[in-house]
């Protein structure tokens, strides 16, 4: 299995509150080869962001409690200690982040900010990091990089911001990148640039990617994999192709079924009823059995797991096995 | 007003903001005159949603505005149900308020997070009708089922809602006075996707049901797409193409329009073939001529001197271009 980069076997993830103890992440497992895009899909709560902030060991602790494997270039990221994590976090594994303007110091140039990562990880000099930043400015994209790199992030727009953040990210040459909602704060025009960007960069750079999202067609566009979260667990995992082809899941038809359909035009669309339920308190058996409109009586006792239904195409769900 | 006749007509109607400060500013820059509304026209007819569709800074939430006199317009005309209700006083406005409502794209903030549904479901009967109490209550329920929602939501406050839920109670009071026209600023940009399509379909419900007219303004094409029944396309203040929906999405003729629609539907080849370059231009000052002009693929002479106005190509269908698509 020369070819996995990124091995998630079983990871959960548990935040200790006041209320209670809240599983975000319950038992997710996927892998993501050298070179291949992932994308999780899901909606808001799903436990998409955190799992993403899992990998990084960048949830609070010791709030969040966080076990199962997470296997990069064959070592468990689990075992690190905070120094070795700080040393992969920018330079192997770099992540980028839904809002430019939170994630971008706003009181810093956007020099003080690539070169930082660039100077932190490979001890190269004021000069030499300089050169690497308008290189990584040029990449991404950004016009006139030498005059823009002592700009501040306000003196860019949306789109440049993030293109900045990916510079920022891609500065040290990671071998896996991870995209929290990059576009969703972007216009349509803006969104499908970056993204034809990001693709071109992953093919040059040879780089994994995982990409979590809302958007189904956004994956359709980005990932070769897919997995659909939905209460803390993924409920359906598969190739992007296969899960158009073929949804298995009520809830991925649900959600499919949720977007107007621009081929057959209907009315009124075909909503998934109700709402997600609450970590704190999920139902017993499957958490999505209150909402489907195919729920059998053993969905409300018995919680269902993720099984391979055809090759490649997992699911979890009573109806299936 | 019988369906089928225009209840709103907006006629030229512009926002213009003056930027310059101080007296140094104004000697070395000139004046910087923020132009977010432009000469905007359209009219809808009753029971009929128009979509009003363009990325951020487009104008289009300040349209929203000007509408429903939130903001004063700089110039223009807002002619609803016979009257320009720019020629009323503060107070005949009030009167007029309601029969034209606004429903937020923000369900966390549009609603005060001190008072009970009750009381912000009830506050326009309250302003409006002095009314309280036992009557009030009455078409508060009357209003919350009409949303799917119930009279045992009455006494809870906003925080103990979801999104999808607090939208319904914002649509809920927009409905309390029985209004013709609703203005909807991105009313479901900020919901996950399943929940937006059930609040799509109430939208449509309602429509049905009380014989509502929409504004209904949103970035997103494919909600646009859905719901709307003529749509206009916003670009820095102006509207640059305007037709049916059926038109639009099967042949725009904007190279703008074209732009966004294969950016969001489009295959890769088609959104490189028409995708513009660059960023939106800066509404402050706008250069000369067509204001897409540093960004257009189909750019020629004309686009740099002169700034095309909206004009009728083919039956109902106007564009704003001189290189149109067809």
């Amino acid at each position: 299995m020369d070819d996995i980069l990124l091995t998630v076997d079983n990871l959960v993830t548990e935040f200790s509150l006041k209320k209670g103890v809240l599983r975000a992440v319950d038992g997710i497992s996927f892998d993501v080869k050298k070179a291949e895009t992932f994308g999780i899909v899901g909606e808001s709560g799903s436990g998409k962001s955190v799992t993403a902030l899992s990998i990084l060991r960048l949830n609070p602790s010791p709030l969040a409690r966080t076990t199962g494997k997470i296997l990069f270039e064959g070592e468990d990221l689990l075992q690190k200690t905070e120094a070795e994590m700080r040393d992969i976090r920018g330079r192997k594994i770099s992540m980028i982040f839904q809002e430019p303007m939170t994630s971008l110091n706003p009181a810093l140039t956007v020099e003080r900010q690539i070169c930082e990562t660039i100077r932190l990880h490979q001890r190269l000099g004021k000069k030499e990091a300089q050169e690497k930043a308008i290189e990584m400015l040029s990449l991404v994209g950004i016009p006139s990089p030498r005059e823009r790199l002592m700009s501040y992030p306000h003196e860019f727009s949306g789109g440049m911001r993030q293109r900045v953040m990916i510079a920022i990210a891609l500065s040290c040459n990671p071998s896996l990148l991870l995209a929290d909602e990059p576009t969703t704060a972007l216009d349509v025009s803006t969104q499908s640039q970056f993204l034809d960007l990001l693709s071109e960069l992953i093919d040059r750079l040879k780089m994994s990617l995982v990409y979590i999202t809302h958007d189904l067609y956004v994956t359709s566009q980005i990932c070769k994999n897919v997995g659909v979260m939905y209460a803390s667990n993924f409920i359906e995992r598969s190739s992007t192709s296969e899960l158009f082809r073929n949804p298995l899941h009520p809830y991925t038809q649900g959600l499919m079924k949720s977007i107007p359909n621009r081929k057959n035009k209907k009315k009124f669309l075909d909503p998934i009823k109700g709402v997600v339920c609450s970590l704190l308190a999920p139902p017993t058996g499957c958490k999505f059995h209150p909402r489907c409109p195919s729920a059998i009586e053993k969905c409300s006792q018995v919680a269902p797991r993720l099984v391979e239904i055809e090759p490649g195409h997992h699911v979890s769900c009573h109806l299936f096995h | 007003m019988e369906s089928g006749q225009d209840l709103l007509t907006v006629g030229g109607i512009g926002k213009y903001f003056n930027l310059t400060q101080g007296i140094f500013s104004r000697m070395l820059n000139g004046e910087r005159i923020l132009k977010a509304v432009d000469r905007i026209s359209f009219r809808i007819n009753k029971g009929r949603t128009l979509g009003l569709v363009g990325e951020s800074g487009c104008g289009k939430s300040t349209v929203a505005r000007l509408i429903t006199r939130l903001i004063k317009p700089t110039f223009g005309n807002v002619i609803f149900k016979d009257v320009d209700l720019l020629g009323l006083t503060e107070k005949e406005m009030l009167s007029m308020r309601k029969h034209i409502q606004m429903i937020f794209q923000d369900p966390y903030s549009s609603l005060n997070p001190r008072k009970v549904i009750e009381k912000i479901v009830g506050l326009p009967l309250e302003i409006h009708f002095q009314m309280r109490g036992k009557d009030r209550r009455q078409r508060v329920i009357e209003v919350l089922q009409l949303v799917g929602m119930g009279a045992d939501h009455m006494d809870r406050y906003p925080h103990e809602f979801s999104g999808g839920q607090r939208q319904r109670l914002a649509i809920a009071r927009s409905l309390t006075l029985n209004p013709d026209l609703i203005v909807c600023d991105e009313p479901v940009s900020a919901l996950d996707v399943s929940i937006q399509a059930q609040i799509l379909n109430l939208f449509r419900k309602l429509q049905d049901e009380l014989g509502l007219t929409y504004l209904f303004i949103s970035h997103d094409l494919g909600v646009v797409e859905h719901i709307s029944n003529e749509v206009a396309v916003m670009y820095a203040g102006r509207i640059v193409e305007y037709s049916s929906t059926a038109e639009i999405f099967s042949s725009a003729l904007h190279p703008y329009t074209q732009s966004l629609i294969s950016a969001r539907f489009g295959d890769r080849n088609e959104r490189q073939r028409y995708s513009m370059k660059g960023e939106i231009v800066s509404p402050i000052n706008p250069p000369k001529g067509c204001r897409l002009q540093r960004r257009c693929p189909f750019r020629s002479e004309q686009c740099i001197d002169n700034e095309p106005e909206l004009r009728e190509i083919s039956g109902g269908h106007f564009v704003a271009c001189f290189n149109p698509l067809v």
